[in-house]
């Protein structure tokens, strides 16, 4: 008894002692129980120990299983974390129970509890201390699991950034807040673009003029809007700062509705055009594999937003009202979004040969199509429409490169037109100075954000100011700016957390059922495009038709109309019935593949299992008998 | 060791030679069949992966390995062919790890033979392989455990009946103590950190994490340690 009693205590011991050493083998394709390069290269750097405080109310009695759960999953994060960091970075694990020091310390350290629904709070927060700095994520929500080790990682590079990171502006897009033309004394000039406040949280914005002949020292990220004179001397600094392995932002647009305005207000008032409705980045698109047309508009159908103009509700094809789908869910500038408007937005392609990771952020549906910008100003949208030939292929809107970029300068630095001695170019604090060559191909991974509309920055497409109590209320129309701040923040973080991607969010689904799917919707959307043309003949014979009448001044339905409405109705039920076929041969094709398998496997191995069973027990009894009969 | 490799090879092809073996094979598998396509509706939704297999695979478990455990010992008992077996020149403990591995063996086999639920879920899209893999490493080391607390059932009865009746019952009761509604029902009147230890102590929690592609060190050494611990129980037990 005694001898049990003891293994019995080994046992737990055993156990006790393998609960101490957390090691594991990640099995899965994507590693997502494994902290990327990324993370192990920013731990790397760390200088200063940073200790992690880790609140989590795990003696709660009413606590889900959820939470539970997700909690062991983040502290076996942290530990990883931990042990990744060599010693510099320390986990305490906190279980803050109600009315002691620990809630206290909770609440002040900015981890703030959810209400369960019983009425308990629980607390599930991390906070990330530095010497004096600290950072917090105020409740890990399980929604967000996929970007775990994203949240935590920037969360502990956070408290180590002492400066605000730089974030260069060059902008052919009055985002500042201008002059009035003639403003009288006393007069509020008008109010920066919203964008730029989301921006100056995080970042300290420089601002570039676009006759500038250099970037400042030590921008972060770089952020081109818009772009219409700028100069050699800026374009290649512009390419060596990608080139570099620093992040750039580029925003162009085939047609800006915000210079169309501008155009239409000069015209009337000066009756002179101005430019600007395009821009492009043409030199340095084509050396680094970007195709992008800036004459060309793309228009959706399926996106068309419906706009309130003096003739009552109109649908513009060209305004593309985004929605969940269209917005790329891995990858975090926009997982998190689920509306976007971009007006009149062009198309972006890259080079397949460059080997670039290419992630696109937000594409139109297959049912997309171009249109030449310059046919917009004197095109109604319902002939907008009917010119839209989709493609069949989803457009890019925006996209994400990252590579190795190769200079649209391979000669070098453009001889300067100015004189050196200017000023300017004599206080800029120079990126490539004289003595810097200038590089060739990129000597770091770069990472590329195009974005192919501009409109989408402006607050007269993102937000709507409300007058609430004589305060002025800003309420975001979608999730423009919170795209913009996204992209920047991603960007302009640790260049080491860029290469961190969303996790265990991609769903395994069946293939072989969904190609099913897709033929059988391709098969009727033929059929329900067919319908839709009948239609529109036969509508416009009865158009016709009545005209006649209306010559003749006949009201009621006149045989040739009653005929051909009737001739529409049979043909319009038996395309329906066809539809409805294809949808029915559909299910019933997956249903018996599915039963089929199921049968198969039902069955098979218990064949086999059977079958040579009898082979085993037969030869086995005639053995027998035979030496039992010699 | 030799001894060892002999009575493994009597015990396993001793399986095969009693029709016995072939009804669990097939009854298990039609278990398994029913569970996955027509309780859980594996191919119906429409994701790539046996998840919706292996969420039963303890439940499987706790009938399949008592019915295959269950005789290791009683049987012997009841024939009265221990005596024969001790009087053969192998130790105790030998015989243990032969009878255990044999029947080990056996049940690897019938996991094993549900590997075209893999390939079917393959055949319609992409699962991920790794934890298809890290799921049946999972199962056949939490078999081990599972047989280890059988063979010492049968250890302890000479009735076969019984056998399977102890087995079942304390593989369900260390099944048991993972499910939420366990653990709830213990913290009304536990304390956390005791419910938390006790909840270690379920195959559950630990299977689980396997499925999920993850093989941890302590899941291994909790299947592991628990078969080689009830097995030295098993030799105390028989050699009394």
């Amino acid at each position: 008894m005694a001898a049990l009693a003891l293994l019995v205590l080994i046992l737990v011991l055993v156990n006790y002692l393998a609960s101490q050493f957390p090691a594991r083998l990640d099995l899965t394709k994507e590693n997502i129980y494994t902290l990327s390069d990324g993370t192990r290269s920013m731990l790397g750097k760390i200088e200063e120990p940073v200790v992690l405080q880790f609140y989590f109310s795990r003696s709660l009695e009413s606590l889900p299983i959820r939470f539970k759960n997700y909690a062991t999953r983040v502290e076996e994060m942290l530990r990883q974390y931990v042990s990744a960091s060599g010693g510099r970075v320390t986990l305490r694990v906190i279980d803050p129970q109600p009315d002691t020091d620990e809630e206290t310390a909770a609440r002040r350290a900015g981890v703030t509890p959810q209400t369960l629904p019983t009425g308990e709070p629980i607390y599930f927060g991390l906070v990330a201390i530095q010497a004096d700095q600290e950072a917090n994520i105020a409740f890990f929500s399980p929604n967000r699991e996929p970007f775990l080790e994203y949240d935590v990682s920037q969360l502990i590079h956070s408290v180590q950034q002492f400066d605000k990171p730089r974030l260069g502006l060059v902008s052919g897009l009055p985002l500042r807040g201008q002059m009035p033309m003639g403003m009288m004394p006393g007069q509020q000039p008008q109010p920066d673009q919203l964008v730029l406040s989301q921006w100056s949280s995080a970042f300290e914005i420089v601002d570039v003029d676009e006759s500038a002949e250099e970037l400042p020292a030590n921008l972060d990220v770089l952020a081109v809007i818009h772009p219409q004179n700028i100069g050699e001397s800026l374009l290649f600094a512009i390419d060596q700062h990608l080139l570099a392995g620093r992040p750039l932002i580029v925003a162009v647009d085939p047609s800006s509705y915000f210079f169309k305005g501008q155009q239409r207000q000069n015209m009337m008032m000066m009756g002179q055009p101005q430019q600007g409705v395009t821009s492009d980045l043409p030199r340095l698109f084509s050396s680094w594999g970007i195709e992008y047309n800036a004459s060309e508009v793309v228009g959706d159908l399926d996106l068309a937003t419906s706009v309130q103009t003096g003739g009552g509700i109109t649908s513009f094809p060209v305004w593309l009202s985004l929605r969940k789908e269209q917005l790329a869910a891995e990858v975090l500038p926009t997982s998190s979004l689920n509306t976007m408007l971009m007006i009149e937005p062009g198309s972006i392609a890259v080079a397949e040969d460059r080997g670039y990771e290419v992630t696109p952020l937000v594409q139109s549906t297959p049912r997309s199509g171009t249109v030449a910008g310059m046919m917009l100003s004197f095109t109604p949208p319902a002939e907008i429409a009917r010119q839209i030939k989709s493609g069949g292929a989803a457009k890019n809107l925006a996209v994400m490169v990252r590579g190795s970029f190769k200079s649209a300068f391979p000669e070098g630095k453009p001889a300067t037109t100015t004189s050196t001695d200017s000023e300017d170019a004599d206080a800029a604090d120079s990126a490539s100075t004289e003595g810097s060559p200038a590089l060739a191909e990129s000597t770091a991974p770069g990472t590329l954000v195009v974005v192919s509309d501009t409109d989408w920055l402006l607050d007269d497409f993102s937000v709507r100011r409300m007058n609430f109590l004589g305060m002025q209320a800003v309420e975001p129309l979608n999730d423009n700016l919170s795209f913009a701040s996204n992209v920047v923040d991603f960007l302009g973080g640790s260049q080491d957390l860029i290469t961190i991607r969303g996790k265990g969010s991609a769903q395994r689904t069946f293939t072989v059922i969904r190609e099913m799917e897709t033929a059988a919707q391709e098969r009727y959307q033929a059929e329900l495009e067919g319908l839709e043309q009948r239609r529109n003949e036969i509508q416009q014979e009865i158009q016709k038709l009545q005209t006649q009448q209306a010559d003749g001044r006949v009201l009621i339905a006149s045989p040739e109309v009653s005929q051909a409405l009737e001739r529409y109705r049979v043909q319009e039920a038996e395309l329906r019935t066809s539809i409805r076929q294809i949808r029915l041969s559909l299910r019933e094709g997956i249903e018996s593949l599915q039963n089929r398998l199921t049968v198969l496997n039902a069955l098979v191995v218990p064949l086999v299992v059977v079958a040579l069973g009898c082979v085993m027990l037969v030869g086995r009894n005639r053995r027998q008998k035979s030496s039992s009969a010699k | 060791m030799s001894s060892v490799c002999t009575l493994f090879k009597r015990e396993f092809f001793g399986y095969f030679r009693s029709p016995v073996a072939y009804v669990v094979l097939v009854g298990f598998h039609g278990l398994a069949t029913l569970l996955a396509f027509f309780v859980s509706r594996l191919l119906k939704g429409n994701e790539a992966s046996l998840a919706a297999f292996f969420q039963w695979m303890p439940w499987l478990f706790v009938v399949l390995v008592p019915a295959a455990g269950m005789r290791l010992w009683a049987e012997e008992r009841r024939a009265g062919t221990i005596e024969l077996l001790f009087t053969l020149p192998v130790t105790t403990t030998s015989a243990v790890i032969a009878k255990f591995l044999a029947a080990w063996a056996f049940i690897s086999i019938a996991v094993l033979l549900t590997l075209p639920f893999a390939f079917t879920v393959a055949y319609l899209g992409d699962p991920d392989w790794g934890i298809i893999w890290s799921s049946y490493v999972g199962s056949i080391l939490m078999a081990a455990s599972y047989l280890g607390i059988c063979s010492l059932a049968s250890a302890l009865t000479r009735n076969q009946v019984v056998a399977f009746i102890i087995g079942l019952a304390v593989c369900l009761m260390l099944t048991f103590l993972g499910l939420n509604v366990v653990s709830d029902l213990m913290n009304t009147f536990l304390p956390y950190w005791v419910v938390d230890a006790v909840s270690n102590f379920s195959f559950y929690t630990h299977f689980e994490s396997m499925t999920r592609g993850l093989i941890d060190l302590r899941a291994v050494v909790f299947f592991l340690s628990l078969a080689v611990i009830t097995l030295l129980a098993n030799v105390i037990v028989l050699e009394h």
